[in-house]
């Protein structure tokens, strides 16, 4: 009995050891998983992320969730299932997403949530997204003075089931709503999409056309608002302001073709996420779970600083 | 009852007595439902801003500080929310009234002070001052960041309703207050001189 039991501690130690010795320098697999690769900033956002995990020594994989909260639960079922070490997310929904990281968390996948958040606590490990109350507040000054504190706007939001929408939305309202001349004419979501845009603006226009500007949650949809605009005959009297610092808008206010945006820096906020995952795949457990990233206003008097996507180097 | 009649009958009455909803929709108007900013901000007022006023930092000891370096006042001083830009000050202090303006009241912190050092705003109050500046409150304790953004509204309504009244009207220049409030720094060029403060208390002395 003796014997058999010395035999098989041997044969179970040398089983552990080869495992380490064949799997020692495997490469963590990290999944990046994104909230709709339809939108060039979040092409950035994502590319960002896959890029600094490789560059950490990871093997990185993005997953396109194409804005559909199943597709997104079906990912991270398969990301479950095929055993990555972390995942950098960017969830479709702020509260329908919540589900998945806590699926994630008790198969031991640790999630970091980037750009938008999901509204719990102790569920991610850590949430690093860009200050969109902040941003919000910081148009809504801009707006003002630039309107002289009056006149007649559209809103186009963004996908209303997702924070940034509604952290834009009213960092601005606070501040604009206070200005009995501005006027709110009419208010509709976009959900973030140029063409989208395009469509409800064109309608909006052909109730009324006393607009004197254009406040969108996001560039793309600005863009959408400017073709609109263009097709009107409005697009030189009607200032329109984004948010986000894609390569599109900057070179609209370069050309006075857009007013302002507010610059998000979608590759720190995605290093900043993978540089996370890869100090708790170290070991590191004590983090700062909701961590707001700066952002700033562009308009034409700083325009000469910005890129799309960030500051000139 | 024709027991034919009892399934579809059930059916019937069990589907009459639900509502179905989508989970997502359920979970967002719970958390609408449970949060009520304006009496979370009254009562952060009341209970927590108020009894921290001793943590405010001398005003005179700040800006000399801030002549000196305003990077290591920055460093040693501020408060500031995640990795932003933005930092604020929670400052305390006496000064003598050297102008009142429609949405300012400039002040001196010396009795023979000709240069404000600091101005405390009576209207067009936006921002996120007193909520991430006396450095009382931490985004981790809530669960929608949305929550958060909301407390920094109503606390900014206080302000201005509440607080301002107290003294707007009532004091000309000349007069020497004490005051205890938050300053908004985004732009050093501009917001360090003078220091604009979202005042919390302001007593004639």
């Amino acid at each position: 009995m003796k014997k058999t039991v010395t035999l098989l501690m041997i044969t179970v130690l040398f089983v552990i050891n080869v495992h380490i010795a064949l799997f020692a320098d495997e490469k963590s697999k990290i999944a990046v998983v994104i909230s709709t690769m339809n939108n060039p900033w979040f092409v950035v956002l994502g590319e960002t992320a896959a890029e600094k995990a490789r560059q950490l020594g990871h093997d990185a994989f993005i997953f396109d969730s194409q804005n559909d909260t199943n597709k997104e639960a079906s990912h991270f079922e398969n990301i479950i299932a095929a055993g990555f070490n972390a995942i950098i997310f960017n969830p479709t929904d702020s509260d329908g997403s919540i589900a998945n990281v806590r699926l994630a968390k008790n198969a031991g996948i640790p999630c970091f949530c980037i750009d938008r958040v999901i509204n719990s606590t102790g569920d991610a490990v850590a949430q690093i997204f860009s200050d969109n109350y902040t941003g919000g507040m910081l148009m809504g000054r801009y707006f003002v003075k630039t309107l002289e504190k009056k006149g007649n706007y559209v809103e186009l939001l963004g996908v209303l089931s997702a924070n940034p929408t509604w952290s834009r939305s009213k960092g601005f309202h606070n501040v604009v709503d206070n200005y009995n001349e501005l006027k709110m004419v009419a208010r509709q979501s976009a959900e973030f999409d140029r063409n989208k845009a395009l469509e409800v603006l064109e309608s909006i226009l052909q109730g009324r056309s006393d607009i004197d500007a254009v406040w969108c949650g996001n560039d793309a949809m600005a863009m959408g608002a400017y073709q609109a605009l263009l097709a009107a005959g409005l697009a030189d009297s009607v200032k329109i302001f984004g948010f986000d610092g894609t390569k599109d808008v900057i070179d609209a206010i370069a050309d006075g073709k857009i007013t302002a945006t507010i610059m998000q820096f979608p590759k720190a906020v995605a290093s900043m996420g993978v540089e996370t995952a890869d100090l708790y795949l170290k070991g590191k457990r004590d983090f700062q779970e909701k961590i707001p990233v700066a952002v700033e206003l562009v308009t034409q008097n700083n325009i000469s600083n910005y890129t799309g996507y960030g500051k000139k180097e | 009852m024709n027991k034919k009649l009892i399934l579809p009958v059930m059916i019937l009455l069990i589907t009459l007595s639900c509502k179905i909803e989508r989970l997502d929709e359920a979970r967002r108007k719970d958390t609408q439902k449970e949060f009520n900013a304006a009496d979370y901000a009254e009562n952060f007022w009341q209970t927590i801003l108020l009894n921290n006023l001793q943590k405010a930092m001398d005003a005179k000891l700040l800006i000399k500080e801030i002549e000196y370096n305003p990077a290591r006042a920055r460093k040693k001083y501020a408060h500031t929310l995640g990795n932003s830009s933005l930092y604020y000050y929670f400052i305390r202090g006496a000064g003598y009234i050297l102008s009142i303006e429609e949405d300012m009241i400039r002040i001196s912190l010396n009795p023979d002070g000709i240069e404000p050092e600091l101005a405390i705003m009576t209207s067009e109050i936006y921002g996120n001052a007193i909520r991430d500046g006396a450095g009382l409150l931490n985004i981790n304790d809530f669960d929608n960041i949305q929550n958060f953004n909301d407390i920094s509204n109503e606390i900014n309504k206080i302000v201005l309703e509440k607080v301002v009244p107290t003294f707007k009207n009532k004091l000309k220049t000349g007069d020497k207050i004490s005051f205890t409030g938050c300053a908004e720094v985004m732009d050093e060029t501009l917001d360090l001189d003078p220091l604009l403060l979202v005042p919390v208390i302001v007593e004639k002395m």
